[in-house]
């Protein structure tokens, strides 16, 4: 699946900037003279590039939503920010439905996936039919010969795999040359069609969960996030009371219990921001019932190394108890449900670790210092990755 | 830039365009009336109308569960299938469960949960009611 050599450049271009901001070479100083002068000299320091996204917050899914298509480029192409909200990972909801309507002429990730699968279907069939074949050819011989029957000189799997590759070569190549004829034929619209103007509407957007937008807009400055309700953009303060306000939605902020120590938005921003500020790529773990992936440069070079599972730890029980939040994975997991989550993650080649995050204690901490980021301080965090050990496999 | 009400630049009138009520416009009354489940319906509604393209989708209200719960064909020939969002954050129960099935009509013999994430990454989970014998 992975294939080296020219074919990988073009990743490594889209995906070059690791985060939105981009260093831009200073216009006073060609590279020569930056090297003479040295890097700490004014004249040589690059200035960094700001692209200002915008954002939408929204109070009912948690989330802040984008809807520009240039902001979704770069959010997505400059660290694999956020999630289309009608696709698996990267916005292509649109392109999908382009090449439903007119024909595919670039496969998205979710179509090549589709088509790998028919594949993989078309050889498991033949597979089985070969192996049928065979095992009634080998019957018919032992029953006319009396001989028992000989293993076949080649691998079954080898043969069938050889076979559909030259059906494939044979046949004409339909796709790129004759692009099916479109699903929905438009009515002609009382003779106007102008060009282009099936473009469907996209019903699309880019969704940060509060952790990323608040990364971005805290730690790298590089996204404004828009109130929808008053429409005005949010302060950094504002923000911040915003998103602990949303885990207790729809009770209203005045009498919510929202400032907590063990506010969900807290213990997962902590997570968050720890491994992101380590040049990791962090999305959501749902599909392999574990809350984050971690990847080593981003989904579209390598598949995820680590799973976490994050586990909050309460410095005083006593805040447990009279939590509104509920936090799962507080009390020691059950060596069955390890077993089970280290089972499915192993089957798809992820590490497992767990993701303790100590809470700090209310009677410790004044509440008041909750009202900014500083409070992060006070949390700490400690990884622990589980492997299951084999000791007659595992001797070296 | 902050805090003060935005100037109105095009950028700007694109997401006030693109405002949260705007796209919840199909379901705006059934998710003001249960807020704490309209993340999760509004995603499994697009979902199911845009990415699975199912046909005869509609959302049906069930005070009892005090949510609403999605109702829609694969294709045309297919049965009806029910479709029960929820989130993340929710703790489900086997009497939740029990629930959902009863409260139900008529009463399925199995229904589809969709758990919706913050980020919206969407799981379905087939539940039946009963042992159900693998297919051959």
């Amino acid at each position: 699946m992975t294939e080296k050599g020219p074919s990988r450049r073009p990743e490594n271009k889209i995906y070059a900037n690791a985060l939105p901001l981009v260093p831009v070479p200073s216009l006073y100083a060609g590279p020569i003279l930056s090297r003479v002068l040295g890097p700490s000299t004014p004249l040589a320091r690059a200035s960094i590039s700001n692209p200002h996204c915008v954002g939408v917050f929204d109070e009912k899914s948690r989330s802040v939503w984008i809807t520009s298509a240039r902001d979704i480029d770069i959010l997505w192409k400059r660290g694999f920010f956020g999630k289309g909200n009608l696709s698996r990972s990267e916005p292509t909801w649109l392109n999908r439905r382009i090449n439903q309507l007119n024909g595919v002429k670039v496969l998205t990730a979710e179509e090549l996936t589709a088509k790998r699968r028919e594949e993989r279907k078309l050889f498991k069939t033949e597979r089985a039919q070969a192996i049928a074949a065979a095992a009634a050819e080998a019957e018919a011989r032992f029953a006319t010969e009396g001989r028992p029957p000989t293993p076949p000189v080649e691998n079954i799997s080898t043969a069938v795999r050889a076979n559909l590759a030259a059906q494939k070569a044979s046949t004409p190549h339909l796709s790129t040359s004759d692009p099916p004829p479109p699903l929905d034929d438009p009515p002609p619209d009382e003779g106007e069609e102008p060009e282009g103007s099936d473009r469907p509407e996209n019903m699309e957007h880019l969704q940060l969960t509060l952790q990323e937008a608040f990364f971005l807009s805290w730690g790298l400055d590089c996204l404004d996030v828009l109130d929808p309700i008053t429409e005005t953009y949010l302060t950094r303060e504002q923000a911040w009371q915003a998103y602990l306000a949303a885990h207790t939605f729809p009770i209203p902020p005045s009498l919510s219990q929202h400032r907590r120590f063990d506010n969900p938005f807290l213990v997962h921003y902590v997570v968050y921001h720890h491994f992101r500020s380590l040049g990791w790529v962090i999305k959501s773990g749902l599909k392999f019932c574990t809350d984050y992936l971690l990847y080593k440069r981003g989904p579209v070079f390598t598949h995820a190394e680590f799973s976490l599972v994050v586990c909050p730890t309460y410095e005083d029980p006593g805040d447990e108890q009279s939590s509104p939040f509920d936090l799962p994975n507080t009390k020691p997991i059950s060596w069955s449900w390890l077993s089970t989550l280290n089972r499915v993650n192993t089957q798809v080649r992820k590490s497992l670790m767990l993701v303790y995050v100590t809470i700090p204690a209310m009677k410790r901490v004044p509440l008041e210092s909750i009202d900014s980021p500083a409070v992060l301080q006070e949390y700490t965090i400690r990884e622990v990755t589980i492997k299951r050990f084999v000791p007659a496999r595992m001797r070296d | 830039m902050e805090g003060h009400p935005c100037v109105r630049d095009p950028l700007l009138e694109l997401c006030i365009a693109h405002h949260v009520s705007y796209k919840y416009n199909d379901l705006q009354t059934v998710c003001a009336r249960y807020p704490k489940h309209a993340q999760s319906l509004f995603q499994t509604y697009n979902d199911m109308i845009y990415v699975q393209q199912w046909v005869d989708v509609n959302v049906v209200e069930i005070a009892e569960l005090s949510r609403a719960i999605v109702t829609g064909r694969k294709a045309a020939d297919e049965p009806m299938r029910i479709v029960v969002p929820c989130s993340l954050s929710e703790n489900l129960s086997i009497k939740w469960l029990n629930d959902v099935f009863q409260n139900c009509s008529p009463i399925p013999n199995e229904i589809w949960i969709g758990i919706v994430g913050d980020d919206s990454s969407m799981v379905y989970y087939k539940l039946s009611k009963g042992i159900v014998k693998p297919p051959m």
